[in-house]
C-alpha cells in the first residue's frame, strides 16, 4: 500500500484526470469512490504488424477459426484484428497497419440499438455482450462504425483434439449470436480477486500488460490500464501529441487510443 | 447420449455463455461431480495428477522458430490451454510472436501420427500399418548394419532440419562414428549466404549477432526483420526501444528491397532496388565511404586483411579491396545496376558514417541468389569499413554456450573411409567448392547415383519435397533410396515416401536443451521440458537415435553409451555448473535444472567486446576482406578456369576471394516470362511452413486469402491482365505452374509478383501431383560455387483462369 499514491488517486483524479480525458466526465462526481475506466493505448510507431496479438486473442478467448470455406466469405472472427491500409502504389505507396480491438466507446452506438439489452456498458466502461440474450438481429454490427462486432454464422467448430486447448475461463459462443472483444475481462476479474485475497491495492503494473494482446506484444506497443488514474501508463500515453482515436468526429469517444507512427528526421 | 439430452447440453452451453458474460466470473470453481457443463473434450493422458480445475504453470522453451524464446504454459487438468512468454528469458522478456502463440495447435493437431508406423503399400501411397518401436528400430538398425558392413556407409543421408544445438551434435556424432559425410542441413536454402560470409570473412561458421540496443543506425538489405527472421522477436523489442525509449533520440532504420514488404512499410525509410542487386549497392556504398576517406582507418589497419594491395609469401601481387571498390563500383555504375539514384547512394553512405555505430545486415532471403556469396560478403564488409565489428552497437560474434563436447568417439577404419568420400551434394568438392552443404543438389545426385548410390535417408525436421524447389524430383529421388525413415510428427510430402515413420514428440512433450539462434551475443541456453504427458505413442528423436545406434551395434553403439537422450544432455550440462557471471550459479545439476525450469534457460549475460580472437578465426587472425580460405579452396579445384567458364562465372582472380558482384541470372526469358517472382517468407512462416496451423493460416493479409495460395500483383499489372482480387490465375515459371488466388497489393513493384512461401494445401495428399507451397514454382538455381539457393531469380507469366 502506498499512501502517496492513494492521495494522488483521491485528489488529483478529479482535476487532472478529467482534464486529460475531456470535460464532462462523470468520474468527477464521485471523487471519493472513483471507478476504474479501462482503456488501451496502441503505439503504431512500435507496432511491427506481427499479429501476435491476433493469435493471442484467439487462443485466450476461444475464438473459433473460420476455415477454408468461411474465410473467403469474410466470416472470420477477430476480436483483435489487424487492419492493413494501403495508400498509393509502388514506388510511392505506403502501408499502415492497425491492430484493432473493440474501442469500448464511452458513447457506444451498439448499446443504443440493441432491442433486447444484450449489449451493455459495464460500470468500468467495458462494452459487453450477453450472448444468451442476443437474438442475432445484427443491429449492433451495423451500428458499430468500426466493424468490431462479429456475428456467428455457424456453430464454432474445432477438430476434436483441438478442443483440448480451449481456455476454461471463457465460454464458447453458439451460432446466431454476436461476439466481441471484452478487454479480457476474465483476466481483470482474476487479478482483482487475487488482490482482494492478498489484501493489497492494485497498481498500474498489474494491468499494463493484462489482456492477452498486450501481454504477448513483442514490440510492447499495446498498453492497458485505468484511464481514471492520471498516473497510469495509458493516461500518460493518452496525453501524447501523437494520440488519436478512430473516427473521433462521430462522438463515440473510444477508449482505445492510438499513437501516430513517426518517422526519423535529421 | 439421447437426442433430448444432447439438446439440453447444447442449451446449457448456451446459458453458460450468459453466466460468463453477465457475471464476469471465470467458469472455474462451480463444477459438480457429474458436470453437465463440461466441454465435450477428448480424454488425454496425465489428467490423473490434477484435481478438479487444478492448474499448473510450466516454464519451457518455444520451438516454433529458432529464436528459442522462453515460454510459460498454463496446464489445466492435464491440458495445455495457454502459452505466454517467460518474463525471465532474455530473448523475449515475457512477449511472444504469433508462431509461439499458436504452439497449442501443433500439440493438439488432429493429423498427428499416433505411433510408429510402417509403410503398407507403394511409396507415396500414404498407407500405413502400426509397428512396434522395437521392431522398427531393430529393422532399421539391421539395415544400417548391413549397409555399413558392405562398406557403403557413405550412402546414408541424414537430412537434419535443426541448424544448431545438441540435437545437431547428436546427428553429427552419429554421422562420424557410422561413417557418412552426408549430414545435410537446410541452410543452403535459408541463411546460407550469411553463414558463408561469416565462415570466410571471420572463420566462424555461424550467423552474426548484433548489439541492437546501443546501435545508432540500421541498414537492412532485404532484411525481413519484422517478418520471418529468426531474431525477429528480439529485434521487434529492440526496434521499439530504439524508436521510443530514448527521449529526443530515434535510431533510423532503412530498408532496401524491391518489394514493399511489411518491414519496408515499418521502416523509417524504404529504398526501392532492382531484384538481386543488393551486393552492387553495398559495394557502391562502400565505394563512397572509402573514396571520401570515411572508413574507420584504425580498425581497417589493425583488424582487417586484404584492404590494400598486398604481396604474398611467394612474391605474387594481390589486389586489395580498396582498389576493387574504387575502380569497379563508382556510384554512377551502381546506380545503373540497382536503380537506386546516385544521390541516394551518396546520402546513405554519409548517414551510415554519421550515425555510427551502425549495423548493415541482410537476411538469408536477400543473399539467396546466384550471386549470393559475393552479395553477403559485400554487405557484411560494410560493417568492417565502419569499424562496427565487436564494438558496442555493432555486429558481434555469438559466444557459444560453454558446454564441453561429449567424449570423443573417433571413427573406426570403416567409418574413416566413408567420411573421406565426397559428399553426395557435392559441397566442398570441385562441384561446389565453396559450399557448406547444398541440400537442393541432392535429388539430382541421388537419381544419377553419382558419385555413389544413396542407401538410406533419415528425415529429421525435414520435408524437402515441399520446402525445396523441384518437389517431384525429390519424390522420385526418395523412390530410389532403399530405406527412408521420417521422424515427422505430421504427415507430409516427404514422409509419404518413408518406409518407417517414427513420430517425434512435439516441443511441448519433450525434454531438451536448445541453443537459440544468435541474437544478443552472450551465451544463452534455452530449456525445454514436457508440459503435458505425451499424447501418443511417440518418442523424442534424440532417444530414438540413441536406440538406433545401439541396434547398429559395434563401435556405433559404443559411441552412444547413454540410456536416454536426457542423460546425454545432462552429461554436457555439467559444464554449466559453477559458471560465475551466469544467471544460475549452481553447484549441483539438480539446482541448475531447478533454475532452468523456472527461467526457461541459462545464460551468461556479461558480454565483453573486442574479443578479437573469438571474432576472427581466419588464417590471418583478422577480418578478411580477402578470404584466404576461399583462395585455398579454389586453388584445390582442378582446372579452375574451365570450371568457371562452364558455370558462367565472370569474375576471375583475386576478385573471387573478395566481396564482389556478379550479374543475376534469371531463369526464363523476359519475353516469355515477363514477371519476376519475389518469393518471400511472411511472419507466419517457420522452416517448412506452417500451413497446418489454423491460427497462423488465418492471420493472412488480406484475410480472405487465408487457406489459399496467393499471388500478389501491382494494381496496374492486374488491370492490364484483367485480373481482380480473388480471381484465380495460373502462374507459370520455367520450373512449374500453379493455380493461385490473386491479391492486389499496391506495394508490389510493377513487373514483379509476390509469392508467400510455405502456404500450400493442408492436409497434404499422397497423390497430389503438384505439392506446391510456392516452392514448386521456383527454379532450382544456385550460386554456382557456394550452392546458395536463389529465391529471387525466377521469371513467371500469369494468366487468368476461369473460376471453377
Amino acid at each position: 500500500m502506498n499512501p502517496t499514491r492513494r492521495d494522488v488517486l483521491k485528489t488529483v483524479v478529479a482535476a487532472v484526470g478529467a482534464a486529460a480525458l475531456g470535460a464532462g466526465e462523470a468520474l468527477a462526481a464521485e471523487p471519493a469512490k472513483k471507478k476504474r475506466k479501462w482503456g488501451m493505448t496502441i503505439d503504431l510507431d512500435r507496432c511491427t504488424a506481427c499479429q501476435a496479438c491476433v493469435v493471442a486473442c484467439k487462443s485466450e478467448n476461444n475464438v473459433p477459426c473460420a476455415g477454408p470455406d468461411q474465410m473467403p466469405l469474410d466470416r472470420g472472427i477477430y476480436w483483435m484484428d489487424m487492419l492493413a491500409i494501403h495508400e498509393g502504389s509502388h514506388p510511392e505507396g505506403r502501408s499502415q497497419y492497425l491492430p484493432t480491438p473493440c474501442n469500448h466507446c464511452e458513447n457506444p452506438p451498439c448499446v443504443k440499438v440493441c432491442p433486447v439489452g444484450a449489449t451493455f456498458q459495464s460500470e468500468e466502461g467495458i462494452v459487453g455482450q450477453i450472448w444468451a440474450r442476443c437474438i442475432g438481429c445484427r443491429y449492433c454490427t451495423t451500428a458499430c462504425p468500426y466493424s468490431r462486432r462479429y456475428f456467428n454464422w455457424s456453430d464454432p467448430v474445432w477438430p476434436e483434439e483441438m478442443k483440448n486447448h480451449l481456455n476454461p475461463d471463457v465460454a464458447t459462443r453458439p451460432k446466431g449470436v454476436v461476439e466481441k472483444c471484452t478487454f479480457c475481462h476474465q483476466r481483470i476479474r482474476a487479478v482483482q480477486e487475487k488482490a482482494k485475497v492478498e489484501g493489497r491495492e492494485l497498481e498500474d503494473g498489474d494491468f499494463r500488460k493484462l489482456p492477452a494482446c498486450a501481454q504477448t506484444c513483442p514490440a510492447e506497443a499495446i498498453m492497458f490500464g485505468d484511464m481514471n488514474d492520471p498516473d497510469s501508463t495509458v493516461s500518460e500515453l493518452g496525453r501524447s501529441p501523437r494520440a488519436f482515436r478512430l473516427l473521433e468526429d462521430l462522438g463515440t469517444r473510444p477508449k482505445v487510443v492510438f499513437l501516430r507512427e513517426a518517422k526519423w528526421k535529421e | 447420449m439421447k437426442k433430448q439430452e444432447k439438446q439440453n447440453t447444447a442449451r446449457r452451453d448456451f446459458l453458460r455463455g450468459a453466466l460468463a458474460a453477465a457475471g464476469g466470473f471465470a467458469l472455474a470453481g462451480c463444477r459438480q461431480t457429474e458436470d453437465p457443463y463440461a466441454l465435450n473434450r477428448p480424454a488425454v493422458p496425465g489428467t490423473a495428477g490434477y484435481g478438479t480445475h487444478q492448474e499448473k504453470w510450466f516454464s519451457s522453451a518455444c520451438s516454433q522458430c529458432w529464436a528459442g524464446c522462453g515460454i510459460r504454459v498454463r496446464v489445466v487438468e492435464g491440458r495445455a490451454v495457454r502459452i505466454d512468454g517467460n518474463v525471465a528469458h532474455p530473448i523475449n522478456r515475457g512477449t511472444l510472436g504469433p508462431k509461439g502463440q499458436s504452439g497449442l495447435q501443433v500439440l493438439y493437431h488432429p493429423d498427428r501420427f499416433k505411433g510408429p508406423v510402417r509403410r503398407d503399400g507403394p511409396r507415396g501411397s500414404g498407407k500405413w500399418t502400426p509397428v512396434s518401436w522395437d521392431t522398427a528400430i531393430g529393422e532399421i538398425g539391421k539395415t544400417l548394419q548391413d549397409i555399413r558392413s558392405r562398406g557403403e556407409s557413405r550412402g546414408v543421408l541424414l537430412l537434419d532440419g535443426e541448424p544448431r544445438g545438441m540435437m545437431r551434435d547428436l546427428w553429427s556424432r552419429f554421422a562420424t562414428v557410422y561413417g557418412t559425410p552426408n549430414h545435410v542441413d537446410h541452410r543452403a536454402a535459408s541463411d546460407g549466404g550469411k553463414l558463408l560470409a561469416m565462415a570466410y570473412m571471420h572463420g566462424v561458421p555461424e550467423i552474426p549477432a548484433y548489439d541492437w540496443n546501443s546501435t545508432g543506425y540500421v541498414l537492412g538489405f532485404g532484411a525481413s526483420l519484422f517478418e520471418s527472421w529468426c531474431q525477429s522477436i528480439h529485434f521487434m523489442r529492440s526496434s521499439s526501444a530504439l524508436r521510443r525509449n530514448m527521449p529526443g533520440k530515434r535510431v533510423k532504420f532503412v530498408q532496401i528491397s524491391p518489394r514493399h514488404s511489411t518491414t519496408a512499410s515499418r521502416a523509417d525509410e524504404w529504398v526501392d532496388i532492382n531484384p538481386a542487386t543488393y551486393g552492387a549497392l553495398a559495394l557502391g556504398l562502400s565505394h563512397v565511404i572509402v573514396r571520401d576517406g570515411l572508413c574507420d582507418q584504425e580498425f581497417v589497419k589493425d583488424h582487417t586483411f586484404g584492404f590494400e594491395d598486398w604481396t604474398d609469401a611467394a612474391g605474387k601481387k594481390h589486389r586489395g579491396y580498396k582498389d576493387l571498390l574504387l575502380t569497379d563500383y563508382p556510384p554512377e555504375k551502381v546506380s545503373k545496376i540497382t536503380g537506386v539514384s546516385k544521390k541516394t547512394i551518396e546520402r546513405l553512405a554519409r548517414e551510415l558514417v554519421d550515425h555510427r555505430p551502425a549495423i548493415a545486415l541482410a537476411d538469408g532471403g536477400a543473399a539467396a541468389a546466384t550471386n549470393g556469396l559475393g552479395t553477403a560478403m559485400s554487405i557484411h564488409a560494410l560493417n568492417a569499413l565502419l569499424g562496427n565489428i565487436e564494438r558496442p552497437g555493432g555486429m558481434v560474434v555469438q559466444r557459444p554456450a560453454p558446454y564441453a563436447p561429449w567424449p570423443d568417439a573417433g571413427p573406426d577404419e570403416g567409418a574413416k573411409k566413408g567420411l573421406a568420400s565426397e559428399r553426395l551434394d557435392g559441397s566442398g568438392a570441385s562441384r561446389l567448392p565453396l559450399a557448406h552443404g547444398c541440400i537442393q543438389a541432392l535429388p539430382d545426385a541421388i537419381l544419377a547415383g553419382a558419385p555413389y548410390a544413396a542407401q538410406a535417408a533419415f528425415l529429421y525436421r525435414s520435408n524437402p519435397a515441399f520446402s525445396k524447389p523441384g518437389g517431384k524430383r525429390w519424390t522420385e529421388a526418395f523412390q530410389k533410396i532403399p530405406l527412408v525413415v521420417s521422424f515427422s510428427p505430421l504427415p507430409d510430402e516427404s514422409t509419404f515416401q518413408a518406409d518407417f515413420v517414427l513420430p517425434d514428440r512435439t516441443y511441448l512433450e519433450r525434454w531438451e536443451v536448445v541453443e537459440p539462434v544468435p541474437s544478443v551475443g552472450h551465451p544463452i541456453v534455452s530449456f525445454r521440458q514436457p508440459v503435458v504427458e505425451p499424447l501418443y505413442d511417440t518418442r523424442a528423436t534424440g532417444d530414438v537415435l540413441i536406440q538406433i545406434a545401439k541396434a547398429v551395434g559395434g563401435p556405433v553403439g559404443d559411441a552412444f553409451p547413454w540410456d536416454t537422450w536426457r542423460k546425454a544432455v545432462e552429461e554436457r550440462l555439467q559444464s554449466l555448473l559453477n559458471v560465475e557471471d551466469s544467471s544460475i550459479v549452481a553447484g549441483k545439476l539438480s539446482d541448475l535444472r531447478k533454475g532452468m525450469e523456472k527461467d526457461s534457460g541459462w545464460w551468461s549475460p556479461g558480454f565483453k567486446f573486442e574479443q578479437w580472437a573469438d571474432a576472427f578465426r581466419t588464417p590471418s587472425g583478422k577480418f578478411e576482406f580477402y578470404s584466404q580460405e576461399i583462395a585455398r579452396k579454389l586453388a584445390a579445384v582442378p582446372d579452375l578456369e574451365r570450371e568457371l567458364t562452364a558455370r558462367g562465372v565472370v569474375t576471375r582472380g583475386d576478385d573471387l576471394c573478395l566481396p564482389h558482384w556478379e550479374l543475376p541470372r534469371f531463369s526464363g526469358s523476359a519475353a516469355e516470362f515477363p514477371f519476376t517472382v519475389a518469393a518471400y517468407r511472411g511472419i507466419e512462416y517457420a522452416e517448412g511452413g506452417s500451413r497446418h496451423v489454423p491460427w497462423l493460416r488465418e492471420i493472412s493479409l488480406p484475410r480472405r486469402d487465408a487457406w489459399k495460395q496467393r499471388v500478389e500483383l501491382h494494381p496496374d499489372d492486374a488491370k492490364e491482365l484483367k485480373l481482380a482480387a480473388g480471381d484465380t490465375a495460373r502462374v507459370e515459371t520455367p520450373a512449374g505452374s500453379a493455380r493461385m488466388s490473386v491479391a492486389i497489393i499496391p506495394g508490389m513493384r510493377r513487373g514483379m509478383i509476390g509469392i508467400p512461401l510455405g502456404q500450400g494445401k493442408w492436409p497434404p495428399k499422397p497423390d497430389d501431383t503438384d505439392p506446391s507451397g510456392g516452392y514448386a514454382l521456383l527454379a532450382n538455381a544456385m550460386d554456382p560455387l557456394a550452392g546458395i539457393l536463389t529465391l529471387q531469380e525466377t521469371r513467371a507469366r500469369i494468366t487468368r483462369e476461369k473460376r471453377t
